[in-house]
């Protein structure tokens, strides 16, 4: 018994005298993004090496104590990796991590596109920091939102991306027009265009003339509360009752106005509406 | 020595208290990956019922079509679930495991998400999944590596015309 101990404890010292080695990969624990790196392997014989990462796999024949040599064009998808080595029998692994690299891309997100004047938080932005490789770049960020319109800018104070995200509400100005809204990271920046409009008609009039077995209805110039014209295409509803009934006729509003006809049977009082907003009364004929 | 024995029982029941997460929902199909909805922390916009059960329904069904994909290297199913970085990547991903002639298998144990960001418009979703997985990697039919393993991922979500959809899925080391 004594003698086969012996003779086990010497053949493997011996296997281990001629440099059977264990097969061993050893990697860096963290790199970054579009970093190269070199794997170190010991052991000895060859084998089939394996890079198994969350956005790139390879396969490749590799011989035990060479360093193995990763392309920077195979980490660029971060997170975790399993280097492998095996041979017939074994299989040897190192995992590491990589990292996003800093931030070269923009996902900006407002919304909406299209925004009522003097709005408290109407518009909604949204920037999502990417590497150059499509990974979120979770370390913060300094990020600028800036609107802009004609001469005048205004920018918020600088924020931090938190997990690559960062988002502020901005107000809509008091006039109509194009604002350009931005987001802006180290050298990087992003713009969308938003279209302010008018808000809803204010004191919204129209006058009323008679012609023949007609009526002519036709709104003054439709604002909103600050003297914004509500834009074209907005829908004008002119109600006229008489004494067959009510009647309905729907008119957009162009350049500035809305206009439209009614037939005339008679006393008529026509109203005027757009939106939520309803304007006074006119009587047609008969006792005004 | 009552009041002693009193006083000590309610400190080992504070000790024992922990501020938990309530899971309010859970994906409900069994064929589905087990996905828990933590109710955490959201802003700036809450997040609604049918939305909470749609996410939880498109999460699970995201894993179990990447599952799928990269069990049967198929890369056309990605389609349903996944958009825009994540897409691509499990894309190159499958082509390259195809050509390689290595396939991954995966035994899902769960999903516990938390929401970190829901966008005023609600156009993003930003979150948190503690996944729990086994996966056995294959060259052919040999069996070359094969572990259990938790691991965090951030998430971004973006809604579609039916769905959430995975933009984003990309794995941060736990602390």
């Amino acid at each position: 018994m004594r003698s086969l101990f012996t003779l086990l404890l010497c053949s493997a010292f011996l296997g281990t005298a001629r440099g059977e080695a264990a097969l061993e990969l050893h990697a860096p624990r963290t790199v970054h993004a579009g970093d190269a790196i070199a794997i170190t392997s010991s052991g000895t014989g060859s084998g089939t090496f394996y890079l198994i990462g969350p956005g790139h796999v390879a396969k490749r024949p590799f011989r035990a104590g060479d360093t193995i040599q990763i392309a920077s064009n195979e980490l660029q998808s971060a997170g975790t990796y399993q280097a492998m080595a095996c041979q017939e029998k074994e299989c040897a692994t190192a995992t590491f991590y990589v990292a996003p690299s800093r931030g070269a891309d923009l996902i900006f997100l407002v919304h909406p596109s299209r925004v009522p004047v003097a709005e408290t938080k109407a518009i909604s932005a949204v920037v999502v920091v990417l590497d150059r490789f499509q990974n979120l770049a979770v370390p913060p960020e300094n990020v600028v939102f800036r609107a802009t319109r004609k001469a005048m800018a205004v920018s918020s104070p600088t924020q931090e991306t938190v997990n690559g995200v960062a988002w502020t509400r901005l107000n809509s100005g008091p006039n109509d027009g194009m604002v350009e809204i931005s987001a802006s990271v180290s050298q990087l920046s992003e713009r969308r265009v938003v279209q302010q409009v008018a808000a809803d008609p204010c004191n919204l009039r129209a006058s009323a003339v008679k012609r023949d077995d007609r009526i002519v209805l036709q709104t003054d110039p439709v604002r909103d509360c600050r003297g914004n014209p509500v834009r074209d295409g907005t829908i004008v509803t002119f109600t006229k009752v008489d004494r067959l009934g009510r009647s309905t006729v729907d008119a957009p509003i162009k350049s500035g106005v809305a206009r439209t006809e009614m037939g005339f049977g008679g006393p008529a009082t026509v109203s005027v509406a757009c939106g939520v907003v309803v304007g006074s009364d006119i009587r047609i004929g008969g006792a005004q | 020595m009552r009041i002693a024995a009193s006083a000590i029982a309610l400190l080992l029941s504070l000790a024992a208290w922990q501020p938990k997460e309530t899971v309010v929902n859970a994906a409900p199909s069994s064929s589905l990956p087990k996905v828990e909805l933590g109710t955490g922390r959201v802003g700036p916009r809450e997040i609604e019922g049918l939305t909470r059960n749609k996410i939880l329904h498109d999460y699970a069904s995201a894993w179990q079509t990447l599952a799928t994909g990269l069990e049967q290297n198929r890369p056309d199913i990605l389609n349903d679930y996944f958009t825009g970085p994540a897409n691509k990547e499990f894309t190159t991903v499958i082509a390259e495991q195809t050509a390689t002639g290595i396939h991954r298998e995966y035994v899902d144990h769960g999903h516990k998400l938390v929401v970190i960001f829901y966008s005023p418009d609600g156009g993003v979703m930003q979150l948190w999944d503690k996944a729990e997985y086994e996966v056995r990697i294959f060259d052919g039919s040999r069996l070359i590596h094969s572990e259990r393993t938790a691991i965090r991922f951030l998430v971004l979500m973006t809604p579609a015309a039916d769905r959430w959809m995975v933009r984003l899925l990309q794995d941060v080391p736990i602390a």
